[in-house]
């Protein structure tokens, strides 16, 4: 019963933890962000694990965090509506020669990240080349160049 | 899905702001579980650090809040007039015994009695004018209140609360 609980509580800790820092979070991993990657995943072990090493321990723990992660994609899938809320959802960040200045504020992305998306996705140089920027749910930019650039 | 322009995405702005505010709300919450962190409301920080009993007797510092499995200590002061007959005899509760483990004393007991659902611990000591220090480590094996009562037999008797978070 242990290592069901604790799991489940680690799993909707993080889940929530990871939704309240927005978008762009870890999706562009500098080095920094993939050190401290690493250390939250030393420290959920331990919470998760407790001093308890047994195979079956870490089966269940393992289940657990499989089977919340299958039930939240079916719920997902079951019910769109809840998707935005438990996955978060696109956001356009430039379109048609206008930033979308609030919804950049709000995730803190600025003109420069918009411009070296379009350079190191799309080898584009130029903000006119540009018709849609859109932050995906997932963190990165989306970069879609006007026909004439393609 | 929406069409924006000739676009079609799933962009939805009422759930987008909403969510925008959620997430406003938890890096508050998040400042807020640091400054209590600072403090010492998770263990360990001035309003966690508490004495309980007086000097004429036992006096006990502990912290009030615990973790599950964590650390925890206590230091036992006594006063020189519980010295009796060249020893200090200790009890310390049995529901505060089942709901710890590795407890470990310094100095350590000349003896350990079981007295009923109590422990007497006995510890050889010289008359002094000084008061007597016990240490007492051990981890907390329970979620939530961990009663603590501490005495001297016959005499004076501390009893205090901790809480113990999972």
């Amino acid at each position: 019963m242990d290592a069901v609980l604790r799991a489940a509580s680690i799993y909707i800790f993080l889940l929530v933890i990871f939704r309240i820092t927005g978008k762009r979070s870890l999706t562009e991993m500098t080095p920094f962000d993939l050190i401290l990657l690493l250390i939250i995943s030393e420290t959920t072990q331990q919470a998760m694990l407790g001093d308890d090493f047994s195979t079956t321990n870490a089966v269940l723990v393992i289940c657990t965090l499989i089977g919340f992660e299958v039930a939240s994609s079916i719920i997902t899938f079951r019910f769109p509506r809840l998707s935005p809320i438990l996955e978060d959802a696109p956001l356009i960040l430039y379109a048609n020669g206008k930033f979308q200045k609030e919804h950049m504020k709000k995730e803190r992305i600025t003109e420069a990240d918009i411009l070296r998306a379009a350079r190191t996705n799309q080898g584009i140089y130029r903000l006119d080349q540009i018709k849609y920027a859109i932050l995906e749910k997932t963190g990165e930019v989306s970069i879609l160049p006007f026909d004439d650039y393609l | 899905m929406q069409t924006i322009g000739d676009l079609e995405l799933d962009q939805d702005l009422d759930v987008q702001r909403w969510s925008w505010r959620v997430e406003r709300a938890g890096w508050v919450i998040i400042a807020l579980v640091l400054i209590l962190a600072m403090l010492g409301v998770f263990s360990t920080g001035p309003l966690s650090s508490a004495t309980a009993g007086s000097v004429e007797g036992v006096e006990i510092d502990y912290q009030r809040f615990l973790r599950n499995n964590g650390e925890a200590s206590l230091d036992i002061l006594i006063a020189p007039e519980q010295i009796v007959d060249g020893e200090i005899r200790l009890w310390v509760s049995g529901d505060y015994l089942e709901k710890t483990s590795q407890l470990v004393i310094e100095p350590q007991p000349k003896e350990t009695v079981i007295d009923g659902d109590r422990q007497v611990f006995t510890f050889p000591a010289e008359a002094s004018s000084e008061p007597v220090r016990i240490a007492m480590s051990y981890e907390p094996e329970t979620i939530g209140r961990l009663p603590v009562r501490i005495g001297i037999v016959d005499g004076p008797s501390v009893d205090f609360t901790q809480f113990c978070y999972p």
